[in-house]
């Protein structure tokens, strides 16, 4: 067992009961983290990212089920896990950082309450070490007055504080993995740089595993080591950053970078014919091949085989198929 | 679990309270004066219609058979002689010095019959309140934490049931089954045969059976109060169970639940802290409207357990078109129930605190 | 644009199909639906459908009065030998047409006021109208019923008048809400810019976006005015016997409870029973619109 290796996610199947049917979201989804490495996840929405973040934490809705896969954590599996080492594991190792900090804090609770109730209940320390090392989070996340921003209610807030806020609970404690869900997606563009800025420079000085799921392709490229790209819950593409923006081999990663409007150029892309597939009739084999312009007949049938096209680079697309 | 939870969180809100209280006033102030008007609006409506409907009110107090002199003479003491305004305008002084006029049925003053009878109803509608309340939490919580499962789904189709049937169809059925069938309670009245009611001191029997330490009695009262208490609290129980139900659904799915779920809290606690009580906030404000109404549903459960109370004097002054009687009724309920929309809305600007307060 | 271009796009934003996918998921919906449009079936071939018709006007057989129930007499009789089975389907007859006609004088008048009060709402128009609604609002309806019902003498007809008089704020009211909050959006000063006039914004712009609400409230309320009536005419400020109103028949056969009970039993059941059926409709309704 690589002792490098902080989370290993393999052959993930989830899917969400609702009353039309069963959704099968993910289809085989595989992560690998190691420590203080930088990944990045990127893909449309409803591609499934957010439900494999939740999934590693297992607080899917009450409807979600995984099917299958596991989700190793330094070689245990969270879905098999007990209780109290579920619980040992959210509040001492892996946290989250959520898409939407408005919705993602209480609006009935005040800022402090919400922290002092998760450090108490991950540290048991008394009110007022809790107290100080809450204070102490949020001045790391560059909140200006710490101590107002303790004593107030979420609304009272600009949104980039609020995110803020998060990203400080998301550091209190000695963590091994922070997982980003898109947290620059929801805010202001003036704030959104600032955010960033800072959550890549404390990922930086701590050292710690990092999961950045975002749409923002440019804001991944510049800030994380090995990027996954993630289409209609399966992954197509990954390997090391420069080496699968540089070179991007799936037609569905082509399509994408190109959408990324340039200073150079003249033209602004046609955009990707189709649309994310219906997750409850999905299409078979390759899931893009409704949309893809080089799809052949074996694309139809089966899901295609992972290759490494050049060292650290892999592939999930049947052009690049050995024979 | 539960009242260990409350406990700590009464006192903890009772500290706060101290230091919301001025805000609280000034609240309740203007609240106060936009009802005025509107409760004033409401005297003008009734003041005008009792007077300008009725065929003649005089002549229907006398009676058909009264003297021309005696239908008179009621015509005068009525004030019905004089214009309307004018009408109004006594009145109005008349209430200012706590006099509602004089009541053809009772055959005295409204004031007295109002300071008799209002103690009984409150009584009453206090009790139903505390079923309504106990009983809206109890199937509404269930209902939330098995949401979609079998609990909910009966306690779906008992809520159904409840709002449809009829408050007074509820009188009737259990006068049937628990007075006359199964003879658990009594039918009617508020005391047994025999029962000698206790000295009065603020009119409302429970407390005043308390005080001259009439235990029996006390006793004999509450089991004459359980069955209309009950019959009248089921529409609103069932109401609010589906609202609490409601709210408890829809929290359950927002992300600040996922996010102290996903910060290792455990299951227990986000319920009862994280899910219970952000549900509790949208559906305070439908109970508090639901008790108010109580009152008028009272009405019909008063008179057919024959409760002496406001609402079953109520009815039967309209009953007897016994107009100063019918205009105070009215006024009485309006002024009641614009009291307990205030406290509602109090409450509820105390528990959510978005309310009245200006962002950073 | 053709008319029938015009109007097939219009039949298209109704989105039915989709309303009525949403609808259907829920079963107790679909009960709903059937026991409203049995109460509507059987109010409107009342004289068809029930087996003594004429038991339901002046009509004394005192040989087979309080009979239990039996073959003959599904429901039994009542006091007078009346068949309490058909008394009772001209019972719907009678409540279905007091809902009808209050909500039908109501919900125009209630809705136009309310758009005009949202609309201008921070003009002296639109707080009169807030204000006067409010008067109605401050006693519970029963109460107001109960108190305009007296003062008029008891008839039918005088109950509906009473009821549809404080029955409008409510409407007005929800109007007043979804308008104060729908007139700020884009498309409203979309409309506005492009010169519509104020009639068209409120009845062709805001109006439509409100017809989920409005249409999921009248038919919970063909329930509530139901009860309400039935709860004048249990008093007996309703309807005037002979005529077969549910409530007065609970009333009549309330003094003979538990003995006979089958009197007032099925007439309340049957009350129960339509405010059920409409509830359940109502918000299978609700969920129709918002899916």
């Amino acid at each position: 067992m690589n002792k490098d290796i902080l989370l290993e996610v393999k052959n993930l199947h989830v899917g969400y009961k609702t009353h039309m049917g069963i959704s099968q979201v993910l289809q085989g989804v595989h992560l690998t983290v190691r420590k203080g490495e930088r990944i990045g996840v990127i893909g449309e929405s409803g591609s499934g990212k957010t439900t494999t973040m939740k999934s590693i934490l297992k607080i899917l809705p009450s409807n979600g089920m995984i099917k299958e896969g596991e989700i190793l954590y330094q070689g245990r599996n969270i879905l098999e896990m007990k209780q109290e080492e579920l619980l040992e594991l959210r509040r001492k190792k892996i946290s989250m950082i959520f898409q939407d900090p408005t919705s993602a804090l209480n609006p009935l609770f005040k800022v402090g309450q919400l922290m002092l109730d998760i450090i108490k209940y991950s540290y048991n320390l008394e009110e007022t070490e809790a107290k100080e090392m809450a204070l102490k989070a949020l001045r790391d996340a560059a909140l200006p007055d710490p101590e107002r921003v303790f004593d107030s209610y979420p609304f009272q807030l600009s949104g980039g504080m609020r995110q803020r806020v998060c990203i400080a609970l998301a550091l209190i404690g000695d963590r091994e993995l922070i997982i980003a869900d898109e947290p620059t997606t929801n805010l202001d563009v003036t704030i959104k740089a600032q955010v960033l800025n800072l959550l890549t420079k404390l990922v930086r000085e701590r050292n710690v595993g990092w999961i950045f799921v975002s749409q923002a392709l440019g804001a991944v490229r510049e800030n994380v080591d090995r990027v996954y790209v993630m289409y209609a819950g399966n992954i197509i593409e990954w390997g090391q950053t420069e080496k699968v923006f540089s070179n991007p081999l799936h037609p569905y990663t082509q399509k994408l970078l190109e959408c990324v409007p340039k200073l150079t150029g003249t033209e602004f892309s046609k955009g990707i014919r189709g649309r994310v597939p219906n997750y409850f009739n999905p299409p078979s084999g390759c899931r893009f091949h409704p949309r893809c312009d080089f799809v052949m007949d074996e694309c139809k049938k089966t899901f295609p085989e992972p290759v490494e096209v050049e060292t650290g680079h892999f592939v999930a697309c049947n052009l690049y198929r050995r024979r | 679990m539960f009242k260990y939870i409350l406990v700590i969180d009464i006192k903890s809100k009772i500290v706060r309270c101290v230091f919301k209280m001025r805000a609280i006033w000034k609240y309740v102030g203007k609240r106060v004066l936009y009802v005025i008007p509107t409760l004033i609006g409401l005297s003008i409506l009734i003041f005008i219609l009792s007077r300008v409907l009725p065929g003649d009110p005089a002549l229907m107090a006398a009676g058909p058979n009264a003297p021309k002199w005696v239908v008179e003479q009621i015509r005068h003491q009525l004030r019905l002689d004089k214009p309307l305004w004018q009408q109004y305008y006594y009145w109005l002084v008349d209430l200012f010095h706590g006099d509602l006029g004089y009541s053809i049925y009772t055959k005295r003053s409204v004031t007295v019959d109002v300071v008799e009878y209002l103690p009984a109803s409150l009584q009453l509608i206090f009790l139903a309140a505390l079923f309504e309340i106990g009983g809206a939490l109890a199937l509404g919580i269930i209902s939330g934490r098995y949401a979609y499962k079998l609990p909910d789904n009966m306690v779906r189709v008992l809520a159904y049931i409840g709002i449809s049937v009829p408050s007074f169809v509820w009188g009737l059925l259990f006068q049937l089954i628990f007075a006359a069938i199964i003879p658990l309670f009594p039918s009617h009245g508020m005391y047994s045969y025999g029962t000698i009611p206790p000295p009065r001191v603020t009119g409302f029997s429970l407390i005043d059976s308390l005080i001259a330490g009439q235990f029996d009695t006390f006793v004999d009262i509450l089991w004459h109060m359980v069955l209309p208490a009950f019959a009248l609290s089921l529409g609103a129980m069932a109401q609010d169970a589906r609202i609490i139900r409601a709210g408890m659904v829809d929290t359950m799915q927002k992300d600040h639940v996922s996010l102290v779920r996903a910060y290792g809290i455990p299951e227990r606690t986000i319920f009862s802290k994280y899910i219970l009580k952000p549900s509790l906030v949208p559906a305070v404000t439908v109970m508090g409207m639901d008790i108010a109404s109580l009152l008028g549903n009272a009405f019909m459960v008063e008179m057919i357990f024959q409760w002496p109370g406001f609402s079953r004097y109520g009815i039967n002054v309209m009953l007897n078109k016994d107009i100063n009687g019918i205009v105070a009724v009215v006024l009485v309920v309006g002024i009641i129930f614009a009291i307990a929309n205030i406290i509602v809305d109090v409450v509820v600007a105390y528990l959510d605190p978005r309310i009245g307060r200006r962002s950073a | 644009m053709s008319r029938a271009t015009i109007l097939s796009e219009w039949w298209k934003t109704l989105e039915i199909k989709k309303k009525w996918y949403n609808f259907r998921r829920s079963p107790l919906s679909l009960i709903g639906l059937i026991i409203s449009l049995s109460t509507v079936i059987l109010a409107i071939f009342a004289p068809w459908i029930a087996p003594y018709p004429e038991h339901a006007g002046f009509y004394t057989d005192f040989e087979h009065a309080n009979l239990p129930p039996s073959w003959q007499h599904l429901f039994g009789t009542d006091e007078f030998g009346r068949d309490v089975l058909s008394r009772t389907i001209f019972g719907f007859r009678y409540s279905l047409m007091m809902a009808a006609v209050v909500l039908t004088l109501v919900v125009p008048a209630g809705v136009i006021l309310g758009l005009i009060a949202g609309y201008y709402r921070e003009r002296w128009i639109g707080k009169l109208i807030m204000r006067i609604s409010d008067i109605f609002i401050a006693v519970p309806p029963l109460v107001l019923a109960l108190s305009v019902c007296s003062l008029l003498t008891p008839s039918a007809f005088n109950a509906m008048m009473a009821v549809s008089l404080m029955w409008w704020p409510w409407y007005t009211r929800l109007l007043y809400n979804i308008t104060s909050s729908i007139k700020e959006e884009y498309f409203v000063y979309a409309a506005k810019v492009t010169g519509a006039s104020s009639a068209h914004i409120m009845f062709k712009e805001i109006f439509p976006n409100a017809m989920g609400a409005v249409l999921t409230k009248i038919t919970l309320d063909v329930g509530w005015v139901i009860l309400l009536g039935a709860s004048l005419s249990f008093v007996g400020l309703g309807a005037q016997p002979p005529t077969p109103d549910l409530g007065t028949m609970v009333s009549d056969g309330a003094k003979f409870l538990p003995d006979y009970w089958w009197i007032s039993m099925f007439p309340a059941l049957a009350i129960s029973y339509i405010i059920l059926g409409f509830n359940l409709l109502g918000d299978g309704i609700k969920d129709a619109f918002e899916g």
